[in-house]
């Protein structure tokens, strides 16, 4: 079978896998306990008033006809009307997506680097003191909750380091920039990036010791294999050892753990965004489910389901580049 | 003022340390016991503590035995240890025991003189006892039948969901349980508690809590008239009470007084008040921390100094010591999630949208009777409006209004907005606009509005109606998801599509993290200022040396550094 043959069949399987998760997507939240009017019960919105709404957004219809409206609404690019704020989920989206794609964009980058490169030296010298203190650190970082990472690192940087040194340590308690932002461009980016700092640390500290510790086992296991034997025995220097023979050998399975994590670079980290007060998708999906706001849930989660299908897809293609060996 | 910044921040511990920072100058719906603490003790900052409209409850399913006898739900109701709730889970500070259902902060409709059910085990005892019941020797409760009673469920959201609320079922079902009730309590997610007591009905006895309940106890309608004894109505308990449903349909849309209304409706709280179908628990207090510096701020009854509906604040809050101008940033305590202002129902969205589009009518901060803002005066007269009797509302408006896009304020832009919203049926307005028979508009500046009924509540939602200028909103082809912030206006560069006649201006927004005010020069009211006062001009912030995450940062950083010292000395040589 041919690369062409096999990428036809992927896409194929591809686009089922899609229909069948767009369609469990509409009906799981028909399905799951909760009404979307609840956000809105209060004694001054009288009954008559919230059936308008659940006419207005469409839940009195029948089930197939709700069912077509969501797929009009998918491919329509809209993604629907949020019950929430009656604005297009797409727009909603475009909003967040850029906060969410820069904090989450940047710590997968940082992570992904930091965790194989210190899988890697750890790997390459086992039981020395590096890997030790590598594989050490890793899991004590792996192991911190996030909001208590991100809540230390808010109230020592952003309140106790500012009032104790006079502002001279003092970095930003909430928002993408300050508020109000800088008018200058190259300001306004500096801004941004400041604060970004906190919140890129909280994830990056957390993430990091995961890639570590899987980098490092498989760098291990690689380095006893023959052909690595061979390459020392040609005279080869131990840094092309590793890097050209050692990691690239990892680099399929290392791609397969990038390609899955692609979703959350989209989908955010709803703890993060919430202690940072970042406007991000993470959070917007998280308040959708509380509220029972299906367009968003459904839209966002076509996104993220979207993403995660196609890098699973990007990645098999590339999985050929990768290793010579495979051959479809 | 002359620039308002509202700014989001998504925590609480985020907001108390922006205002201890000085990143913002006010903060409203503070409601954790510690930040409350903190920020008293910080010298710079004032707290306030108003009494307002929330409400938290017990409620009774009165439709099934034995809770539908009226002796046993008044019994149950002297076993709610209020006091406890209030000391155990808001530290005795933010929240107060209540023991009416309309409480204090509603002013002259709420009635004081009804019956109350204060903790008092022994007299719980004494109802029981006169209403036939009985203890079996092992201290089980009987009816009067001389049947043990059966299990009575108590549902609460989860403990993981909302501790508090569990944590009070806990405390009543344990109370009920040392009285012989045969008392559970069922730990339910949020949703599924909604739907069991909302649409189901299928409860005994739950806890919840409203707020935001507006200035008069209309709420009460709701809450018990017979008709709203339907799924997804608010009568939950399951009242029906002729004499209840005459007394509150009376208040609600007959009343052509205001005396009228009041004897009504405070007949009808004792009713409530003997039925029993639900007891109050507690009420929260609007705590507002605000630095100092800042004066003109006014209280609004039963809303607090700054929150959502505090209109007055906002237009005579000064820096002490000038008598205008400034800029101040305010939290802005919750997601906005639209400025439509036909669908931002939210408090959060009302802060902004509030302070950009007037009303007819405005409200006394103290008593909240209506006063004139776009009218200057009204006449209320009988009208024939066919089947039943009606009123004619004669507004005579201001002349020296306009939108803030210069274009002037006249009578058609009110009969625009009132025959737009009752055309698409808005449902945040539709209760009133089904009322609205005619409007017609005689001259540029005088607007009739003939609606059904005769309730003194005629005047009140026909004047807080949201009036949208005609030049921006004639052209909006589906208004659910038109979103005039973030539209440019057809012809005023700098300006939205989000124009009203208010005080304050949309000038820059970042979705989700600023929207910023700025004052309307061209504003038609010029309001009288509170004398300055001579507020203590705001302290800098003490260097907090002393504090524990500063010493155990400085602790752990001095350890890595000397373990670093040690170990390049140690393997370095």
């Amino acid at each position: 079978m041919g690369f062409r043959v096999y990428a036809s069949r992927r896409i194929v399987n591809t686009i089922i896998v899609l229909l069948i998760t767009i369609t469990l997507q509409f009906l799981i939240f028909r399905i799951v306990p909760g009404n979307p009017i609840a956000h809105f019960i209060s004694p001054n919105l009288p009954l008559e008033a919230r059936q308008a709404l659940l006419q207005m957004w469409g839940l009195d219809r029948p089930l197939h006809e709700q069912f077509f409206t969501y797929i009009y609404n998918l491919f329509s690019g809209k993604l629907g009307i949020s019950f929430i704020s009656q604005r297009f989920v797409s727009d909603e989206l475009m909003e967040r997506l850029p906060n969410t794609i820069l904090l989450m964009g940047s710590s997968a980058i940082l992570t992904t680097a930091l965790g194989i490169s210190l899988g890697v030296s750890a790997g390459s010298r086992r039981g020395t003191r590096r890997d030790i203190v590598s594989v050490t650190f890793g899991l004590l970082t792996e192991g911190l909750p996030v909001f208590f990472l991100g809540m230390l690192l808010l109230l020592t940087f952003a309140y106790y380091l500012p009032v104790a040194t006079g502002g001279l340590i003092n970095f930003p308690v909430a928002g993408t920039v300050s508020r109000p932002p800088p008018t200058s461009l190259p300001i306004y980016v500096l801004d941004m990036l400041w604060h970004l700092a906190l919140p890129m640390i909280t994830l990056v500290t957390i993430g990091f010791g995961g890639y570590t510790l899987i980098v490092r086992n498989l760098m291990i296991d690689v380095l006893t294999q023959d052909y690595i034997l061979t390459a020392k025995a040609k005279g080869l220097d131990s840094r092309t050892i590793i890097y050209h023979h050692g990691l690239r050998s990892i680099l399929p399975p290392i791609s397969t753990m990038i390609g899955l994590s692609m979703s959350g670079v989209v989908g955010g980290a709803v703890i993060t965004e919430t202690i940072f007060s970042w406007h991000g998708v993470g959070r917007y999906l998280y308040e959708a489910v509380l509220q029972n706001d299906y367009p968003v849930m459904q839209g966002t989660f076509f996104i993220l389901s979207l993403v995660t299908i196609l890098s699973n897809l990007a990645v098999d293609f590339i999985y050929g580049l990768l290793d010579p060996r495979i051959r479809y | 003022m002359d620039e308002i910044l509202f700014v989001f921040h998504a925590t609480p511990e985020a907001a108390v340390a922006a205002i201890r920072k000085g990143d913002i100058d006010i903060l409203s719906d503070i409601y954790r016991p510690s930040d409350v603490e903190a920020l008293s003790q910080d010298s710079s900052l004032n707290i306030t503590f108003s009494l307002q409209t929330h409400y938290c409850y017990v409620a009774f399913n009165t439709r099934s035995a034995p809770l539908g006898d009226k002796q046993l739900r008044k019994a149950i109701a002297h076993l709610v240890p209020r006091q406890e709730i209030a000391n155990k889970l808001f530290g005795g500070i933010t929240v107060t025991p209540m023991l009416y259902e309309t409480s204090p902060a509603f002013g002259k409709w709420h009635n004081p003189d009804v019956v109350v059910y204060p903790y008092d085990v022994t007299k719980s005892k004494e109802i029981l006892a006169s209403a036939g019941y009985s203890w079996t020797q092992d201290g089980k409760l009987r009816g009067p039948d001389g049947k043990i009673l059966r299990r009575i469920t108590f549902i609460s959201p989860t403990q993981e969901e909302a501790p508090t609320s569990y944590e009070i079922a806990k405390l009543v079902v344990e109370e009920m349980k040392e009285l012989g009730f045969d008392a559970y309590q069922e730990g339910v997610a949020f949703d599924s508690l909604l739907t069991r007591v909302m649409t189901e009905r299928k409860f005994d006895i739950y806890f919840l809590c409203v707020s935001n309940l507006g200035r008069y106890p209309r709420w009460l309608y709701d809450y018990y008239h017979s008709s709203l004894d339907v799924p997804d109505g608010d009568n939950t308990p399951g009242v029906r009470d002729q004499d209840l449903d005459q007394l509150l349909y009376e208040f609600r849309f007959e009343s052509e007084t205001e005396d009228e209304a009041r004897a009504a409706v405070w007949k009808a709280q004792a009713k409530t008040a003997d039925l029993a179908a639900r007891t109050p628990v507690y009420s929260r207090y609007q705590i507002e921390a605000f630095s100092k510096g800042w004066a003109g701020m006014i209280q609004h009854k039963g809303i607090g100094y700054f929150t959502s509906g505090a209109f007055w604040t906002y237009l005579n809050l000064h820096r002490a010591g000038t008598d205008k101008g400034g800029a101040v940033k305010i939290d802005v305590g919750g997601r906005v999630r639209t400025l439509n202002p036909l669908y931002g129902t939210g408090a959060y969205e009302q802060k902004i949208i509030g302070l950009i589009y007037d009303s007819i009518l405005a409200s006394d901060p103290e008593t909240g009777d209506p006063i004139p803002y776009l009218a200057d005066s009204w006449k209320i007269e009988s009208a024939d409006t066919g089947a039943a009797k009606g009123q004619r509302i004669t507004f005579n408006l201001v002349r020296n209004a306009s939108w803030q896009d210069g274009a002037p304020f006249t009578s058609r832009d009110i009969k625009f907005s009132m025959e737009f919203l009752k055309k698409y049926k808005i449902p945040i307005f539709l209760s009133t606009m089904e009322r609205v028979v005619q409007v017609s508009t005689p001259d540029e500046f005088t607007v009739e509005i003939v609606m059904n009924g005769t309730s003194i509540f005629n005047l009140i939602d026909a004047g807080g109606a949201m009036i949208i200028p005609e030049h921006i909103w004639k052209n909006v082809s589906d208004w659910r998801t038109f979103q005039p912030d973030r539209e440019p206006h057809p012809s005023k560069p700098g300006l939205t599509k989000m124009v009203g006649t208010g005080p304050f201006i949309l000038s820059e927004e970042k979705p989700g993290e600023f929207w910023r005010l700025k004052s309307n020069p061209a504003y038609f009211k010029r309001l009288p200022l509170t004398k300055p006062e001579a507020e203590s001009t705001r302290r800098d912030q003490p260097v907090a040396l002393l504090n524990p995450p500063l010493i155990a940062t400085m602790v752990v950083a001095c350890v890595i550094v000397f373990g670093l010292l040690v170990w390049k000395r140690r393997f370095r040589g």
